[in-house]
């Protein structure tokens, strides 16, 4: 369906999600349009853009669902990261509480969605505590900070989860490109086209055991009495 | 596939019977630009399918028809006596008289009109039943379908306007050129001859619940009719109609009530049985709201005559603005069709935010008295309110951006007066256009009354039933008028929920200016919450050409972004597309797409012609709640599931460990049974060999005993065989004889032999005597030596 590509593009369909107003939508502005806006309006359901980049010798194109942050807009959301292959997870460094939906986030991803989805987890607004010197050197977050939510934290479940992360700047441009580079290196060429159609291959490998697999303790000298 | 059939063939049924309904507005509207609107719209609608062969003959009985409303309106004059229907007697006095007595002299029409058809009905049934069902086994028509275009189709003839009434002799002068000259295909004239107008249309008669009596005639004649159109419907081999599969009486009984075919009926009487519901003493309440803003109505019209501005005082009709004020109830019975083209074209703007809350029976002072307390108590929301506030250019950018703080107030109140609710993203897009036409409190009693009364509630509740139920209807709607379409999409992967979502969360104001939300509102408030389905679905038919040439992102991206672009004005298109930015541009260009740039008139227009039946919204609903409940069921089950096969997988694990020490024993028990077996191995052959051995032994023994047994036979046959073996046996007799002999002699010999040993040892007695005494004479001579010695020494 979505194959009039040439054969090197893949399609890589990622969802951004993360708690109301952590700035999904400007990162997405931000890569696609290179481009910012103060006080983007709230997304209402979920937006779709697409955006090409190189990577090596693939092209990869991205389909991006950017989704509604607001608590509520969730039941929607399964619609979207299903069938991704990569999802981004944003929380606001200024916002101890988004990082708490964050890990949510990522525990859902981890039990609902494709197995082997690439995920990375996004600190947005890091433009807003550059300013703090002191933060930069000892990794704390000091008092006075605009941040609330540690680089430590972030890495921590980042290592945790086995995820990627980034504290990036959807105002600055810091580090945004760079994610999406860094997501579209990791996913695996053999993926291609798969998240153009959600519909497709509605196959949910969440936490089942494959009773089919052989028991590898197997004693070839068995009882011959 | 044959769902996508029978689906088609509704569609095409569903186009004609709305060409039919415009068909039947233009006989009796002279408007000349009316007539040419109607036509463009109905060759928008008719099909290509429209089939010719029904052409010949098909006049005939439409003339009939209008004979009907000339006969009609004969019998009104003559039974004007009855006057069933109560008026209200809260008119202001700005009503004059003449059109209260209008109405009522029109009112009365609908009864006999109904009356009249009902029997023509029967006649034409007795003279023709043959004739119809042969065309419906010819032309597949779901019952379903026909009832609503004759309960509209009827619609016009209880509002005649004074022209008709003038001018009845015209209609009849020549009926058949004023239909042709109106429409110049058949089949939709066809469809007057196939479906006889169906005294439907009184029902609507519903002034107040108290006096919703059952039209018992048109009832019984409606029934049938159905049973006759049953029967077709059986005998036809292709139709599966939902008839067929529902039970009969309840479907008699569906179709027997208007509610089920006109979205303004049905939304007038849940608003009335809501208001009758609620105790006397908040109905009082609500009545004295009402009477209060109606009091207005004189204030606003003197205001505007006072301005002078007369285009302004022309362009309201203010003798039906005033009625509708006055008695909504009765202007929706008696003036349906006229109501619904006068919302249409848009409440006036100045009338409006009262028009809306009469409509809703919002307005209530003890939930204003509220409202004031509640303002004062803080929202766990109150901070997303404002950041979204800020940050939503509906809001920002409209008028309302002077009632920003009255805006946060009605939302965050509400947030509060609903916490089950409380604040969802999109509510901003509902409240503004509220407080664009009325006060903050007013506002929010008007919130309080959609949420609860239409619907909205469930929309913004966080489970958002309402908006899948609104997704899931859309869905089944374009399957039925569009279904290359619809199963393009689906095809595509595209859902609803990716494009519809904002939509009907904000009423299209996520993406129209404001001035297109309100007129938008108009209907809803009219027509209830699912009339923007009309507008969704009309959108989509509008671009259907274009959506089935587009691949998935692009697909989603018009979907999102340029559906609306169809009613823009050609200049904007062309700008628009040498500026493809998506999201960037969206807020420059919401701000450069004013009301002059979209057709609004048209997209209003166009939405109303889409048909949407109570009815079948209510099928899909259940529909929609089935499945919904199944995914419940099937969720909960999927949780179950989950939980337990997380206690299976630990389960699994356990025994697996013991699996695992199982094994090691047994690999234990294997090796030492392996031992075991070897030593039972080398046993055995140690035994095997000693078996041989003793098989060996045995063996010897045999032989021996056989070399025994042979040995004495030997011994004994020489004994017997005396012949044989005398020399032998003499032999060694005499051997033995001289051995004897020979012993004789040695024993004598050693008689001999032992006397002289004794005589011997006597001698060895004597001699050991002889050496005694010798050795004493020694031992005497020895000593005597010694004593020579000693004197020889000396």
């Amino acid at each position: 369906m979505s194959a009039s590509q040439g054969r090197t593009t893949t399609a890589v369909k990622l969802v951004l999600l993360g708690e109301a107003a952590v700035g999904k939508s400007s990162l997405v502005l931000r890569f696609v349009n290179n481009d910012f806006e103060e006080n983007k309006e709230p997304t209402i359901g979920a937006a779709f853009l697409t955006q090409k980049c190189t990577i090596g010798e693939r092209t990869i194109k991205f389909e991006i669902w950017d989704t509604a942050g607001q608590e509520r807009f969730a039941s929607l959301a399964p619609m979207y990261y299903r069938n991704a292959q990569a999802a981004l997870v944003v929380y606001d460094i200024t916002k101890p509480a988004s990082f708490i939906k964050a890990r949510h986030w990522v525990k859902e991803l981890r039990e609902q969605a494709t197995k082997g989805i690439v995920i990375a987890l996004c600190g947005n607004k890091y433009d807003l505590t550059v300013n703090d010197e002191a933060e930069e050197d000892s990794g704390e977050v000091s008092e006075t900070s605009k941040r609330k939510v540690s680089v430590n934290e972030g890495q921590t479940l980042a290592e945790e989860e086995g995820l990627m992360f980034f504290e990036t700047s959807a105002k600055t441009a810091y580090n945004v490109n760079e994610v999406f580079l860094a997501i579209g290196k990791k996913i695996p060429e053999a993926s291609q086209n798969g998240g153009a159609n959600p519909s497709r291959g509605e196959s949910q490998a969440n936490g089942r055991i494959d009773l089919s697999a052989p028991v590898s303790s197997e004693d070839s000298n068995a009882c011959a009495c | 596939m044959s769902d996508n059939e029978t689906g088609d063939t509704s569609t095409d049924v569903f186009h004609d019977a709305k060409a039919n309904v415009t068909g039947e507005e233009v006989t009796q509207d002279k408007t000349e630009s009316e007539t040419v609107d109607k036509d463009e719209a109905f060759k928008d609608v008719v099909s290509a399918e429209a089939e010719e062969s029904h052409e010949t003959g098909s006049l005939e009985p439409a003339i009939e028809s209008v004979e009907v409303e000339e006969g009609d309106n004969d019998t009104a004059t003559i039974k004007s006596s009855k006057a069933d229907i109560p008026v209200e007697g809260t008119r202001t006095e700005e009503t004059d008289g003449t059109i209260t007595s209008k109405v009522e002299t029109e009112t009365e029409q609908p009864a006999e009109h109904r009356e009249v058809i009902a029997n023509q009905i029967q006649e034409e049934h007795e003279n023709y039943p043959n004739e119809i069902i042969d065309d419906d086994a010819e032309r597949v028509v779901s019952p379903v379908e026909e009832v609503q275009q004759l309960s509209t189709s009827s619609a016009p003839a209880p509002a005649p306007e004074a022209a008709p009434e003038a001018a009845p002799a015209e209609v009849l002068d020549d009926p058949q050129e004023s239909i042709v000259s109106s429409f110049d295909s058949a089949s939709m004239v066809k469809h007057s001859e196939e479906i006889p107008p169906l005294p439907l249309r009184d029902q609507p008669v519903y002034i107040n619940m108290e006096d919703a009596v059952e039209p018992k005639a048109a009832v019984k004649s409606f029934k049938q009719w159905f049973n006759l159109k049953l029967k077709s419907v059986n005998n036809s081999r292709e139709v599966l109609t939902p008839a067929t599969t529902l039970d009969q009486e309840e479907f008699l009984r569906e179709l027997g009530d208007i509610e089920n075919f006109d979205l303004l009926v049905s939304r007038l009487n849940r608003n009335n049985r809501d208001l009758f519901s609620k105790s006397d003493k908040d109905r009082q309440v609500l009545n004295t709201g009402a009477t209060t803003l109606r009091m207005t109505f004189n204030e606003i019209k003197t205001g505007i005559q006072y301005t002078n501005n007369e285009s302004l005082i022309k362009s309201i009709d203010w003798e039906f603005w005033s009625l509708v004020c006055n008695d909504y109830t009765e202007v929706v019975n008696t003036r349906h069709d006229q109501l619904i083209e006068n919302i249409t074209d848009g409440i006036p703007k100045e009338l409006r935010g009262m028009v809306w809350q009469l409509m809703t029976n919002s307005k209530s002072f003890s939930l204003e008295e509220l409202y004031r307390t509640l303002k004062l108590e803080d929202s766990p929301f109150e901070k997303a309110i404002k950041r979204d506030l800020a940050r939503t250019s509906f809001v920002t950018t409209s008028e309302v951006k002077n009632k920003i703080d009255d805006l946060y107030e009605v939302i965050k109140t509400y947030s509060v007066f609903d916490p089950e609710v409380g604040y969802t993203q999109g509510m901003a897009f509902i409240t503004v256009p509220l407080l664009m036409n009325m006060g903050s409190s007013e506002a929010f009693c008007m919130l309080v009354t959609l949420m609860k009364n239409y619907g909205f509630r469930e929309l913004f509740m966080p489970s958002m039933t309402g908006l899948h139920l609104l997704l899931y209807q859309f869905d089944r709607i374009l399957e039925d008028i569009a279904p290359d379409l619809f199963s393009y999409l689906q095809r595509s992967g595209v859902r609803s929920s990716m494009y519809a979502t904002q939509w009907f969360l904000t009423l299209f104001g996520y993406k129209f200016p404001l001035d297109m939300v309100l007129r938008i509102f108009d209907i809803v408030i009219a027509e209830g919450l699912q009339s923007v389905l009309k507008f969704a679905v009309n959108l989509m038919l509008k671009s259907k050409d274009h959506i089935l040439q587009l691949k998935f992102d692009d697909l989603v991206s018009f979907l999102k972004e340029k559906l609306f672009y169809y009613y823009l004005i050609k200049t904007d298109i062309v700008q628009e597309e040498s500026n493809p930015s998506l999201m960037t541009g969206f807020q420059r260009e919401l701000k450069s797409i004013t009301l002059e740039s979209y057709r609004l008139d048209d997209f209003v227009r166009d939405a109303m012609k889409v048909e949407l039946l109570p009815l079948n919204l209510k099928r899909y609903e259940a529909e929609y709640e089935e499945i919904h409940r199944l995914e419940t069921e099937r969720e909960e089950e999927m949780e179950t599931l989950r939980t337990s096969n997380g206690q299976l997988t630990r389960e699994i694990r356990k025994l697996e460990s013991a699996y695992a020490v199982l094994n090691r024993e047994h690999v234990d028990v294997a090796n030492e049974m392996i031992q075991g077996k070897v030593l039972i191995a080398n046993l055995q052959d140690e035994n095997k060999s000693l078996e041989a051995e003793v098989a060996d032994l045995n063996l010897r023994v045999a032989s021996l005993e056989k070399e025994l047994s042979e040995q004495k036979p030997d011994r004994k046959g020489s004994a017997t065989s005396m012949s044989s073996g005398v020399e032998l046996s003499s032999n060694l007799e005499m051997e033995v004889k001289k051995t004897m002999e020979r012993n004789l002699e040695v024993m004598e010999e050693n008689r001999g032999l032992e006397e002289q040993l004794s005589l011997l040892e006597g001698e060895y007695d004597s001699l050991k005597k002889e050496l005694e005494e010798l050795k004493i004479t020694h031992k005497d001579l020895k000593h005597r030596w010694g004593s020579l010695r000693k004197v020889f020494g000396e």
